[in-house]
Parts: C-alpha cells; sequence; structure tokens
C-alpha cells in the first residue's frame, strides 16, 4: 500500500494505516521536535502530540500537499507554542549538552563519537539560541532540504520571509560559530555545492 | 559585519545556488577585495556543512506503540467525558422528571377535590397487601386493579402526556450521547 492508499484508508477510520504513517515519520517529526525543543523526552512528547493532532485532523489534510511537509507544519506550531509557554531560557554556547541518545552511535571510534557529539552540542546549541520561528525554518531547510516555497506553506510565512529569515538566521549561526573558542571540526560529510 | 544590500543579497542567492555566471564573478570580486566579506562567507559555508552533515534524531524504539498507547488513552478520556455527560445528563433528566410527577400529584391531590379517595384507596391498597402479604393472587390483584386504576387516571392526565413526552426526551438524548461514544478500535 502507498502513502497515497495509506492515507486515504486513515482518513476512512483505518487506525493501522495510520500507525504504518506514523512509522514512517516518526523520524522526520521527532527531529524536527528535537531541533526545535533541545530536550529529547520533550521532543518525544510533542511528537506524538503532533501524530494525535494530525490524526484527528485528517479531515482536513489536503491530499495535493505532500503528507510530510504538512506534517511539519503541524509539528512545527505544536513546538513554537511550546517555546513560547514554557519562555525559552536561551542556551549559552559555552554550556555543554548532552546530546541526544540516537545520535550516539556505537559505530564509529572514540574519537569520531567525541567529535560527533561535540557537533551535535555545538548545532544543539546554536539553534538553541536562534528565535523559534527562524529555529524551524533551519531546520526544515537543511534537515528536510525543503524549497522555500515548501517552508512557506509549511510555516505560513511569505517565500520572502522565509528568505529573508533564513538569511537572518545563517548570519547568527555564523556568528555564533565564528564567536566559539573551539569550533567544531568541519564534518566528514559535507555537500554543499555553493556559487 | 556591515555589508552593501545588493551583496548581501547576493551572498544569500549564493549560498542557494541561484547566481548567474556574470553575478558569480561579481561576487567573487567582491570576496577577494573584502576581507570582512570573506570572513562572513566562510562562517556561512562553514556552517552550512555543520548543518547539512548533521545526523536526523531518532526517537526510542517503539514509538509507534506508544502512540496507539497514547491515542487509547485519548480516547479512553474522551469516552469517560461522554460517559459523565451522558450520566449527569439523564440523571438530571430523572430527577426533574420525578420531581413534576411528585409536584403534579401533589397539585392534583388538592386541587382537584377528590383528595380523600386517592388516599383512601391508597391506604386500602396499603392495607390489603399487608394482610394478603401470604397471598400472592390477592396481592397481584391489588397490583393489578391499582395499575388499571393509575392508567386510567393518568390518560385524563396532561401532566403523564408531558411525562411520556420527556421519557421520550430521555431517551433520544440518551440514545445520542451513547452514539458519541467513540467504539473501541483495537490498532494493529
Amino acid at each position: 500500500m502507498n502513502e497515497t492508499e495509506l492515507i486515504a484508508h486513515a482518513r476512512a477510520g483505518d487506525d493501522a494505516s495510520f500507525t504504518r504513517l506514523v512509522e514512517t515519520y516518526q523520524t522526520v517529526v521527532f527531529n524536527l521536535c528535537y531541533r526545535m525543543l533541545g530536550d529529547p523526552a520533550e521532543a518525544e512528547d510533542a511528537a506524538q502530540e503532533t501524530f494525535l493532532r494530525a490524526y484527528s485532523q485528517l479531515h482536513r489534510y489536503d491530499p495535493n500537499r505532500p503528507f510530510k511537509t504538512w506534517l511539519l507544519s503541524i509539528a512545527s506550531h505544536h513546538c513554537i507554542d511550546r517555546l513560547r509557554k514554557r519562555r525559552l531560557t536561551w542556551l549559552s554556547l559555552d554550556e555543554s549538552l548532552e546530546p541526544h541518545p540516537a545520535l550516539h552511535e556505537p559505530s564509529p571510534g572514540p574519537e569520531e563519537a567525541s567529535t560527533r557529539r561535540e557537533q551535535s552540542a555545538a548545532i544543539a546549541a546554536m539553534l538553541g539560541r536562534l528565535a523559534p520561528d527562524d529555529r524551524g525554518m533551519v531546520v526544515m531547510r537543511y534537515w528536510y532540504d525543503l524549497s522555500y516555497e515548501e517552508i512557506a506553506g509549511a510555516t505560513g510565512a511569505t517565500v520572502s520571509a522565509v528568505k529573508s529569515r533564513l538569511h537572518r538566521a545563517r548570519a547568527n549561526l555564523a556568528a555564533m560559530l565564528a564567536s566559539r573558542p573551539e569550533k567544531p571540526r568541519q564534518p566528514a560529510r559535507t555537500v554543499v555545492t555553493l556559487g | 559585519m556591515t555589508m552593501p544590500k545588493p551583496y548581501s543579497d547576493m551572498m544569500q542567492a549564493a549560498m542557494d545556488g541561484e547566481l548567474t555566471p556574470g553575478q558569480q564573478a561579481q561576487f567573487e570580486q567582491y570576496l577577494a577585495e573584502s576581507g570582512e566579506a570573506r570572513a562572513m562567507w566562510n562562517a556561512l559555508t562553514e556552517v552550512d556543512a555543520l548543518l547539512s552533515a548533521a545526523p536526523l534524531a531518532k526517537p526510542r524504539p517503539g514509538f509507534g506503540k506508544r502512540f496507539e498507547a497514547r491515542l487509547a488513552g485519548q480516547r479512553s478520556r474522551v469516552k469517560t467525558l461522554w460517559g459523565t455527560l451522558a450520566l449527569g445528563t439523564g440523571t438530571l433528566m430523572s430527577a426533574a422528571a420525578l420531581s413534576l410527577l411528585v409536584a403534579t400529584y401533589a397539585f392534583a391531590l388538592t386541587a382537584t377535590g377528590h383528595a380523600q379517595q386517592p388516599s383512601e384507596l391508597l391506604s386500602m391498597r396499603v392495607t390489603q397487601a399487608a394482610v394478603a402479604f401470604a397471598d400472592a393472587r390477592a396481592l397481584i390483584n391489588a397490583l393489578s386493579i391499582s395499575a388499571l386504576a393509575l392508567g386510567e387516571w393518568g390518560l385524563m392526565q396532561p401532566t403523564m402526556w408531558l411525562l411520556a413526552t420527556l421519557g421520550l426526551g430521555i431517551t433520544a438524548v440518551w440514545l445520542y450521547l451513547i452514539r458519541k461514544l467513540s467504539p473501541e478500535v483495537t490498532i494493529s
């Protein structure tokens, strides 16, 4: 059964189909929540809540939109609400953050694992200092490779606002990275083509 | 760092790979001339590389099962809510109907001029019932007579019609509320 069929079955009340959708998109949604909230337990709760909301709002889903973008939209709005509610304490770049256990992969050697942890902590700390709206856009852009149009669709902002915010967010991140006493080493997987 | 807007826009476009060859050449020349712009560009590309290489954070195993449990819990809460609402509404309506019945009967006793007759009848029936406690046939007769008397009396009373309508209303509300209770669905 493909995704369209699963969605159609889920809309007709087939819970097993929706569970399969949950299993398909759990990492996508969880990652967004984790990157936005910075805490694995809260991210789990937010991801679960996202799927519950999606389940109850499934009749409103427009099949012409990508399901992933629709889910990310729900997750993003939910995380922004959470961040606003808890009045996020901005994380200091100097703070040592414990990365999510899923990011601790057993296969790499101690040095590589240490580098990854360092990078994860740096990313978490830097993302934590961005405004919630900007943070969501950065995650959608970099982790899911969404286009500006898709991000605009998911967040309700205009395309030009998305571009502007992303540029501002990148500039802020660059400034944070430059101000770090020890920059994280360049990751091995660098696939950015610029210019 | 302050950067002329055209170059700031150009840097943004360069990040997205949207520069034309002419713009690209112009941008590279600008980077070659401006140390600040070059530093900014290097920092941006570093951020870009760092974020692009960041792995997806995965939830703990069993996420789907935990979702199923949470969905079931939520449904249970909804059912409890509707059940409580149904029970509360039913209780209130029953109490209201009973109060109306008692009030109407009391009014009938005092206002119709037959105040003594029903009470005498009731007393007689109670006496009969007590005396004929061991006699099942007598008791059934007494009850039948009472039921007949009550039925005849009730047919002539608009209040009874009102109560019957009310009873139908309560039933309809119950049916509606019970329909609202979502059926148990197991998620495989």
